[in-house]
């Protein structure tokens, strides 16, 4: 079984994984309004 | 399995018997998140899925879902042999459900492939708890340094 890391929200991976949860998110919504992904280079990465 | 369409670069689609479209994406993850990683391998893609078509119906179990983005990830692969790396929507708190699904998927499917899966997990403060995965052939020439990668990003970046 995978052993879970605690981490701390200050940290750089907290921060790729918080961004990265966020644009799934703005990726899904964007996709739903049949938008295309090029659409958002800029708005998603660190 | 469902006929699927490349739409744009990296993004596929595909139609369901019962009338929803999924989206299947993967998008280059060293310009994203890992610019200051100098190891970080231009191979290594984020990858996603969605169903895109707002619907309120009330989701059937379909087979077919999964063996066509199964699908989808071995044409990709056979084109870019890319390491891929996703962790589990956390959105709406279903994170735990997400990695349990994808995970028979793998099991499933992974018997006729040749893939290698690596799983991590984390909590930040104790509080969000993230499922990262990282995917690759076992006869990618870059494994090592695809697997150290992984390693380095999911130890040394929690400082």
């Amino acid at each position: 079984m995978e052993r879970t890391i605690q981490i701390s929200t200050e940290s750089k991976l907290a921060r790729i994984l918080k961004k990265m949860a966020d644009d799934k998110r703005l990726i899904s919504e964007h996709l739903k309004k049949g938008g295309k992904l090029k659409e958002l280079d800029g708005k998603i990465g660190l | 399995m469902y006929e699927f369409f490349e739409i744009e670069p990296n993004v596929y689609e595909f139609n369901t018997k019962n009338g929803l479209i999924y989206s299947v994406y993967f998008i280059p993850a060293k310009d994203l998140y890992f610019k200051e990683e100098p190891n970080f391998t231009e191979s290594i893609y984020i990858f996603g899925f969605d169903l895109i078509t707002n619907t309120n119906q009330k989701l059937k179990y379909d087979p077919n879902i999964s063996s066509t983005i199964i699908e989808i990830l071995k044409t990709f692969f056979k084109l870019n042999n890319p390491a891929i790396l996703f962790i589990c929507d956390v959105n709406d708190n279903r994170q735990r459900q997400r990695k349990v699904a994808f995970n028979k998927w793998f099991k499933k499917y992974n018997e006729s492939l040749n893939f290698i899966k690596l799983n991590k997990e984390f909590y930040i403060d104790n509080e969000n708890q993230y499922y990262m995965s990282l995917i690759f052939n076992q006869t990618n020439p870059d494994r090592v340094k695809i697997q150290e990668v992984f390693f380095k990003i999911t130890s040394s970046l929690d400082k």
